[in-house]
């Protein structure tokens, strides 16, 4: 600052003569000129700038072209990919660990080599030989070999963790599995299972752990290390996790020996970040902070952002059925069910929240294998709504109550719009809003069903892999009762039935015949939820990233190997 | 906070009580009247500033009593499709919100909340407070030490962060957010009137009350709790903005009033999720909760130069 009344200030501070007034003054004016010149440099035309619209200058390029940038907006405490059921831990698995085989692209049945080079089914599908790669190390260069896969699986098998039911639908023993040499890998499955292979390529718990790390790791009471591996992280993935801090940051590098190679454009680094706010999420976006965020900026946002030529936005179908959990115990009957899925605002929130981002469905999404599309469909009808209700036990002026994740400004909409609708029918729906944890606490929790709230909104799913038993089995089936995910403690002796045959069906007809069944009782007859619809789920990018192919099944997740920036000219 | 002991004996606002035991005559009461009208122009003409705060007091306060029938809309009425996030218009004047419904009618409707939470946390504050300080500075000795060493004790805590840990243990519930606020304003009471009753019990005119034989209880709430009101009083009117903004506080936190209450905190905790695209979701409620909040504290800092003359005029 070369101003003569600054160099006047300096000395007359110096000199002891700067008096409290002149101070505030010169302070007004450092206020008073700062937003002046602020709006200025904004308001000048973008072509001012030395930069073309929408790239960042070359030095800040050169720094951090090769690191991505995922916003995320909460963190989890287990990362552990044969024990946590959680997208995060899922999204981290997908970078850090491989499976024996992958969903190819966009498909939900292609599958296309990971560790296996490539694998074969013997002709009625009940032996699956897998042949690896040879050559690959983990991330702690120990090698990746047969021995390594199967006590990886034995792992996934005998800790018991959320998605073992991945493995263990096919695979009772360890003993099922062989390394019959270095490079080859068997399962021998007892019998015909059409469904393995798609189970193999899950997002949820197949991953191949390093055993060395394991070993290193575990504890008489942990022989399988599952502390260590809630927060670390050894596979023969691209990226290793180098820094995981709890609710704040994880950060995965590159694995150098990674066995496809360096060549061609890759990112260096992976930083998840968590931003708990999805206006300040928006923000980063649109200034370039940060390169892609999963579904977790708003569809009121998302609308904005679609039209900001330095964003993409891609769209894509799921798997995923989004849902309210009815507490059966405490709604007493399954009249009063059905009159609280007539009194759901389903066009309201189809259109007014959702924006068109989801569609009517029942519990099994159009993209999933034993779709039928007939299954019945609630429209909102307050009249035939609170009649059930008053027929299945309850009187009118009752009051029912409604938890709900209050930072999910969709969920608070939600919540609000079915409380007028419940009010306009002459009850009470008393909303708690609650945090994302406490929900799935809730809906994971042993408490009895008196403990539970009667809803629970904001809830759903979507399948391990492209199966109707593995999507309805986690949530309505009475092996899932207690701190399994059927939070709503419904049982109906029909659909276990069902259920147990669908489990080890090998007729594609059948199936097709079965689930038209359960989802005429999931939905018509006894519906233990109330359905909101299947949901388009979307991804926002820095229009500058190629290569991140949205899975239908990889919910949230992304390829960042295939990932990179592209170079503008 | 102002803890002085040395404020004067009588207030002018004060009950023209008879503090020296004779009985008063009709000339003592006109020139207390007198000095309450100088004070009030005082207060009123020549500080246009606390004109201001009691012109938006008083508006508020007609809001909450009123605010609810005069509104142009049903604050609650929602309509997500037809009207979710308009700008403001001839019809919404403050626009409305993501559930479609009228910003306007729900700052109006949400002034209510404010001002009742506002009433039942400074009531019991100051009743309780009251009562512990007067109990303290009367009786003194090992009553004085037991009740002030509570006091201390809830003092001893940041009051926000206090507030958060007792609303965050009760659950999400405007009621629980008042008790958490109670216990919170309670301990500054007690402290300023105990401070006051020291000060006032060693007067000339305790010693002549007690010289004719009046003792206990019926001194100390005659006589020497009337002179404590003033401060009292000022110190109600400058809480009465901290406890509208704490209750905002709490409930932008997630932790006071629920969706669909129309409470301010509550209504910008939801806006903030869209104020890049509605500014006027967010501003409004804001714009209220400041002027309220500024209007009490002009209308406190007021009182003070007009009932504690010796705090110099500013």
């Amino acid at each position: 600052m070369s101003d003569p009344r600054f160099a006047r200030l300096v000395a007359d501070a110096r000199a002891g003569r700067l008096s409290r007034r002149h101070l505030l003054h010169a302070g007004l004016r450092l206020g008073l000129a700062t937003p002046a010149i602020s709006a200025l440099i904004a308001a000048a035309p973008a072509g001012a700038t030395a930069a073309p619209v929408g790239s960042r200058p070359s030095s800040f390029r050169q720094g951090a072209n090769r690191t991505c940038t995922v916003l995320i907006s909460v963190g989890t405490s287990d990362i552990d990919p044969h024990y946590s059921y959680t997208t995060l831990s899922s999204t981290i698995a997908l970078a850090a660990y491989e499976m024996l085989i992958g969903l190819k692209g966009e498909s939900t049945e292609e599958f296309e080599p990971m560790l296996a080079e490539s694998w074969e089914a013997s002709p009625d599908q009940s032996i699956y030989t897998f042949r690896l790669a040879p050559g690959v190390t983990f991330q702690d260069s120990t090698p990746c070999d047969a021995e390594a896969v199967k006590s990886s699986y034995t792992r996934f098998l005998l800790l018991d963790g959320n998605p073992v039911n991945v493995i263990s639908r096919f695979v009772d023993s360890p003993d099922q599995i062989e390394a019959v040499d270095a490079t080859t890998v068997r399962f021998t499955l007892g019998a015909p299972q059409p469904l393995f292979l798609p189970a193999m390529a899950s997002q949820y718990g197949p991953s191949v752990v390093s055993p060395t790390a394991v070993a290193e790791n575990k504890t008489d009471d942990d022989p399988y290390a599952h502390e260590w591996f809630k927060s670390n992280a050894v596979g023969t993935g691209p990226y290793r996790l180098v820094e995981n801090t709890l609710n704040e940051r994880l950060v995965l590098e590159r694995f150098e020996e990674y066995r496809r190679g360096w060549e061609g454009e890759h990112f260096d680094q992976i930083v998840f970040r968590v931003v708990p706010e999805g206006a300040t999420r928006r923000q980063l976006l649109e200034q370039g902070e940060a390169d892609v965020a999963a579904y977790n900026v708003t569809v009121d946002d998302l609308q904005a952002m679609r039209t900001n030529p330095d964003l993409q936005v891609v769209e894509y179908p799921s798997t995923n059925v989004a849902w309210a959990v009815m507490n059966a115990p405490r709604l007493k009957s399954k009249e009063v069910r059905q009159g609280f899925s007539y009194a759901f605002p389903y066009e309201e929130v189809a259109s007014g929240v959702f924006q068109g981002l989801l569609t009517r469905s029942g519990p099994i999404a159009n993209s999933v294998r034993g779709h039928n599309p007939e299954t019945f469909l609630y429209q909102t009808d307050l009249v035939r709504g609170k009649e059930l209700i008053l027929s299945g036990g309850f009187a009118e002026g009752d009051t029912f109550d409604y938890m709900f994740d209050s930072n999910d400004e969709r969920e608070a909409t939600i919540a609000q719009l079915f409380q007028a609708n419940v009010a306009e029918m002459g009850f009470t729906l008393e909303l708690v809003g609650v945090d994302y944890d406490t929900i799935e606490g809730t809906i994971f929790s042993d408490a009895p069903a008196e403990e539970i709230p009667m809803f629970i909104g904001g809830w759903g799913w979507w399948p391990d892999y492209n199966d109707p038993w593995n999507m309805l089995g986690p949530n309505f089936t009475e092996a899932s009762l207690g701190d399994g995910g059927n939070a709503g403690d419904w049982v109906n002796p029909r659909f276990e039935e069902i259920m147990a045959e669908a489990e080890t069906y090998t007729d594609e007809a059948k199936l097709k015949e079965l689930m038209a069944e359960a989802q005429t009782i999931l939905t018509e007859l006894d519906p233990p939820v109330i359905y909101y619809g299947q949901i388009t789920r979307y991804n926002v990018l820095r229009a500058d990233i190629r290569g991140a192919i949205p899975n239908p099944l990889y919910l949230d997740a992304f390829p960042f190997y295939a990932m990179s920036r592209a170079s503008s000219s | 906070m102002s803890t002085d002991p040395t404020a004067p004996a009588r207030s002018p606002l004060a009950l023209p009580v008879a503090d020296n035991g004779r009985r008063l005559r009709g000339t003592d009461i006109r020139r207390e009247r007198s000095q309450l009208r100088r004070n009030l122009k005082r207060f009123l003409v020549d500080n246009r500033l606390n004109l201001l705060g009691v012109v938006i007091v008083v508006g508020f306060v007609l809001l909450s009593l009123f605010g609810e029938s005069i509104a142009l809309h049903d604050p609650y009425a929602q309509n997500i499709t037809g009207a979710k996030l308009l700008p403001p218009s001839f019809d919404h004047p403050m626009g409305t919100d993501e559930l479609g419904r009228d910003v306007l009618s729900r700052i109006m409707t949400g002034s209510r909340i404010s001002l009742q939470v506002a009433a039942v946390v400074l009531g019991f504050a100051v009743v309780v407070g009251t009562l512990v300080g007067a109990v303290a500075g009367y009786v003194g000795g090992v009553v004085d030490e037991v009740l002030m060493r509570v006091t201390d004790l809830f003092l001893a805590f940041p009051a926000l962060i206090l507030a958060i840990a007792i609303a965050a243990s009760l659950g999400r519930d405007l009621r629980n957010t008042m008790i958490a606020l109670s216990t919170v304003f309670w301990p500054w009471y007690a402290r300023l009137v105990r401070a006051q009753v020291l000060s006032i019990r060693e007067r000339d005119f305790v010693a002549a009350a007690q010289s004719i034989g009046l003792s206990g209880p019926r001194l100390l709430v005659r006589h020497v709790l009337p002179n404590a009101l003033s401060v009292v009083i000022i110190q109600l009117t400058l809480d009465v903005g901290f406890a509208i903004l704490s209750t905002s506080s709490l409930s932008f936190i997630g932790l006071g009033a629920q969706p669909p209450s129309p409470e301010w905190g509550t209504m910008m905790s939801t806006a903030r999720n869209y104020f890049r695209d509605a500014w006027w979701y967010i501003t409004f409620p804001g714009v209220a909760l400041t002027l309220t909040v500024f209007a009490f504290n002009v209308l406190g800092d007021g009182l003070q130069d007009a009932l504690d003359p010796r705090s110099g005029r500013r």
